[in-house]
């Protein structure tokens, strides 16, 4: 007996036993004579009883509670466990600072970007690794945006300072430089492009290239570079012409890049 | 429309508050005779029910009307209309100003449920001594009741604004530059809303004790109605996306997406397994937990959405609709859990899974496949207010976490898509297996030789590709199969249709696969009579024009493609606003569409500006796929040839199948 059965038998008793209760209380105020009320009692009774029977009988023809295997089960919760853990872990590495105006998930690659640049700035003066991680982010999303690229190739530049790997020196120099080219030929109007390879070209080669130096300086002035950036470049430009063949420029530009 | 000064409220906003107290009362009055009557077999009170349906169907509509004629008639002493109204706004974009912020969109979704429990009323009014019929009536006034509730108490949708203002900003910018934005949301509401009916139904089952195949076969049709508008709500959305946004893409995770996303995880999964049940008798307890969890997640989306709690979790504390739809959404999981263990004796099933490699093995995969992408969506969306709520962060969960979850997903439920129409029920044979799948494989294996020959190279788009042919084969196949033997009635019925609704997600899945891995950008900064090269085509900048509106103004420029027609992407500011929002211009094409965004233009007569390109191949495909899933839907709404009986019994041993009779 299915479910939809059983639970019209239940109506039907349902019925019975509320005509039963009826009959009782039309008895009882004189509406019924004795014999009307003996053969329908007797007929709802019967009625009734044999509803009940067939109830009882379609419980217990339901289906048992079957036992699960204790190795369903085990597999069922480490699934289930993998899959929270995974999730979780995954979610946790997905998520980041979120600042004003962003929604609470996903987003356009444009907030996704305009995000990692936030992080990546904010920990530019503490965090190079993390700065670095944010810089790549954005590479990723945008493959021509020169902030990210700029600063990447600076992060790269500062990071020669913390190595004595002649070969990583110049394996970060070099990655660094051609990003440099790259942005001042693809963006020639983003200034700290032109400030930091400026810095990079002076103090950070191997041979410091004084003229690329006076020349990237230079474009990264005509380029109304951040005003925060503005005096200590013109310091340094102006070090590099009264330089002389073995002078070093001023260092103050380079630790104080944002 | 004047206020009426002695009470500071407009004629629209009594009227309005008058819809609302009528339906709320009407609804409550309804719930509670109809299920007295239900239950001491009142069959006079019985008949009064439809009375009710009506008088709340009209005042929801009333409601509706009223606040569409404030704002059409510049009301302005309405709030609502102060918020979103604008004498500049134009008709049409007037109009869509109904449902563009909270209070419009909870009328919006109050006379959409009314409508469907006047016409569910209406559908069933000669059989409301059928108790199942009642107590799903029941579910529905009192689900009504509490959006009346909403619409008046919390939200307070008809409250006067502030005096003497005679003008108002208009709906948000992004919902005045786009004809979609009239058919999005309100189909969308009809998929959203349409899911209380079968839910209505699955409580009224378990209050019953009717649980069988009895009360799946009154709601198939309504299930199938609501995931159909949802699918195509959605897909509406990501064209909305697509041609006003700017970015080029359809998808981006947001929460308001995902809210969406979600109970159509959850009803795609019901649908599949409910033929479990109508055929085998099992999967009681899970079909009726899936539509428990379809319905809670529209109430949880609306919350979500409606409630403040995206801007800031601390909205809880504000908020006034918040509290109320997170209790609503309590009650209901609490009292449908309740109801299940209840009735947990009954909703065993009689038998068990034969074999994996059958039809109902493979509609089981679905389902969990499915429960585990909900489960994904639903941690990614409500992560970042669990870790506020617990630690005072704010954090945001990125795009790749659910890109790199929703990828292997989706090409797990592409295969399960190829192979579970091919096979039969109870248990497959090899050779069965060899000969079913063998054309479907070729067509995969076809499609994969054509993408690397087209120069795709990225590996999960083609196994999304490869896939995607696997599986068009097999729902190809069965079409063949079924319109050979049927004639033209191969192409209708649950089975045919779900078909053609099958092509239409593989088509939708393979240009999201293509547009995702293989859209090239670059922007440029064009100069007039010098045209750019980029993927193949030439762009000349022809001009850079201004243009102007009583409510904006802005610049477009004039790009030619490849020496032929021009497209304008435009960038335009609404002046009231201050607000710059771009429009794209797209070249659109069978193989691939042609995205222009005007990113910087100085002034009218320039020449040059610059011009970001998209090159995005197969996205038409995605609109095609939509369209087919709507045609496929209604299909599978007719009836097919050989319709079962609802009381043959479902648990008996069933016969050898021809191989199309069912999905």
């Amino acid at each position: 007996m299915g479910p939809d059965e059983l639970a019209r038998l239940e109506e039907e008793r349902r019925f019975l036993l509320r005509s039963i209760t009826d009959l009782e209380r039309e008895y009882e105020a004189g509406d019924v004579d004795d014999d009307d009320y003996r053969t329908l009692m007797d007929g709802y009774t019967a009625r009734a009883a044999a509803v009940m029977r067939t109830i009882d009988e379609g419980r217990a023809a339901l289906p048992a509670k079957r036992r699960t295997r204790p190795t369903v089960v085990a597999g069922w919760v480490v699934g289930v466990l993998a899959l929270a853990v995974l999730s979780g872990w995954l979610v946790a590495r997905s998520s980041g600072q979120r600042v004003a105006g962003q929604t609470l998930t996903g987003g356009q690659p444009a907030d996704e970007v305009a995000v990692a640049l936030t992080e990546a700035r904010a920990l530019l003066g503490t965090d190079l690794a993390g700065a670095f991680d944010r810089f790549r982010r954005v590479t990723e999303l945008e493959p021509d945006n020169a902030e990210a690229l700029t600063y990447t190739a600076w992060i790269l530049v500062q990071n020669t300072r913390f190595t004595e790997d002649a070969d990583l020196i110049q394996t970060s120099l070099d990655a660094a430089v051609d990003t440099f080219e790259r942005v001042v030929a693809d963006d020639p109007g983003y200034a700290d492009a032109h400030c930091l390879y400026a810095v990079t070209a002076a103090r950070f080669l191997p041979e410091p290239d004084l003229e690329l130096a006076a020349e990237q300086g230079q474009l990264c002035l005509d380029s109304n570079p951040p005003a925060g950036m503005l005096g200590l470049v013109q310091d340094f430009v102006e070090g590099l012409e009264a330089s002389t063949d073995d002078t070093r420029p001023d260092a103050t530009v380079a630790d104080s890049a944002p | 429309m004047t206020g009426v000064g002695m009470v500071g409220a407009s004629v629209n906003g009594i009227l309005g508050h008058s819809a609302l107290i009528i339906g709320l009362v009407t609804s409550l009055f309804g719930a509670i005779a109809l299920g007295y009557a239900t239950v001491v077999g009142d069959r006079r009170l019985l008949r009064t029910a439809p009375n009710y349906a009506w008088l709340a169907g009209v005042a929801a509509l009333i409601a509706a009307a009223v606040m569409m004629n404030a704002i059409l008639t510049y009301d302005f002493d309405l709030q609502y209309v102060q918020d979103v109204g604008s004498r500049s706004t134009p008709l049409l974009f007037n109009v869509a100003a109904m449902w563009s912020a909270l209070e419009g969109s909870i009328l919006l979704w109050l006379a959409t449920l009314a409508g469907y429990t006047a016409f569910i009323m209406w559908r069933y009014r000669k059989r409301l001594d059928d108790p199942l019929i009642a107590w799903a009536l029941v579910v529905m006034f009192v689900v009504t009741a509490f959006f009346f509730f909403i619409a008046f108490g919390p939200t307070d949708v008809f409250a006067t604004g502030a005096p003497g203002v005679n003008d108002g900003p208009g709906p948000n910018p992004l919902l005045q530059n786009h004809i979609l934005v009239m058919f999005h949301p309100p189909i969308l509401y009809l998929g959203y809303v349409g899911f209380t009916v079968p839910f209505a139904f699955a409580i009224a089952a378990l209050i019953t004790g009717r649980v069988g195949e009895g009360w799946l076969m009154e709601t198939r049709r309504w299930a199938l109605l609501a995931w159909g508008f949802l699918s195509v709500g959605i897909l509406l959305g990501g064209w909305w996306s697509y041609e006003v946004l700017g970015w080029s893409g359809v998808w981006a995770w947001d929460p308001v997406e995902n809210a969406s996303f979600l109970p159509w995880l959850t009803g795609t999964a019901y649908i599949h397994s409910v033929l479990v049940q109508e055929r085998r008798g099992m999967l009681r307890v899970w079909n009726i937990s899936l539509l428990v969890a379809t319905f809670a997640l529209t109430i949880l989306g609306t919350f979500l959405t409606r409630s403040g709690v995206i801007n800031s979790v601390h909205a809880f504390a504000d908020g006034s609709i918040g509290p109320w739809l997170l209790g609503f959404f309590g009650v209901i999981v609490v009292v449908s859990l309740s109801l299940i263990a209840w009735r947990g004796d009954r909703l065993r099933s009689p038998g068990a899974i034969d074999s994996p490699i059958s039809r109902e093995g493979a509609f089981l995969a679905n389902n969990v496949i499915f429960t585990v992408f909900a489960f994904v969506v639903l941690l990614g969306t409500v992560f970042p207010l669990i870790i506020e709520a617990l630690q005072d962060r704010r954090i945001a969960v990125g795009q790749p976490f659910f890109d790199r979850l929703s990828m292997p997903i989706g090409l797990v439920l592409l295969f399960l898509m190829a192979v579970a129409p091919v096979l039969p029920w109870r248990k497959a044979s090899t050779e069965l297996l060899r000969d079913r799948l063998f054309v479907p494989g070729c067509v995969g294996a076809i499609a994969l030789a054509v993408a690397v020959a087209s120069g795709a190279d990225k590996w999960p788009s083609l196994i999304a590709f490869g896939l995607g042919g696997f599986a068009a084969g097999a729902a190809g196949r069965q079409l063949v199969l079924a319109t050979r033997r049927q004639g033209w009635r191969g192409l209708v019925g649950r089975a045919n249709g779900g078909m053609i609704v099958h092509r239409g997600i593989i088509l939708i899945a393979v240009a999201l696969a293509a547009s995702n891995g293989y859209t090239r950008v670059a922007e440029f900064t064009m100069k007039v009579g010098e045209p750019v090269a980029f993927d193949g085509h030439t762009f000349e900048l022809l001009e850079v024009e201004a243009f102007s509106t009583e409510r904006s103004d802005g610049l477009k420029a004039q790009v030619s493609i490849d020496g032929g027609q021009a497209y304008a992407p435009a960038i335009t500011r609404f002046t009231q606003m201050g607000t710059d929002i771009g429009t794209p211009s797209v070249k659109t094409g069978f193989t691939k569409d042609i995205y222009l965004t005007l990113e910087k233009a100085t002034e009218a007569g320039a020449t040059e500006a610059q011009v970001k390109v998209f090159i995005k191949p197969l996205i038409l495909w995605m609109w095609i796929g939509g369209a087919l899933v709507a045609i496929g839907t209604v299909l599978a709404a007719f009836p097919g040839k050989r319709r079962r009986n609802p009381t043959a019994p479902t648990s008996a041993p069933v016969p050898t199948e021809p191989e199309t009779a069912h999905v």
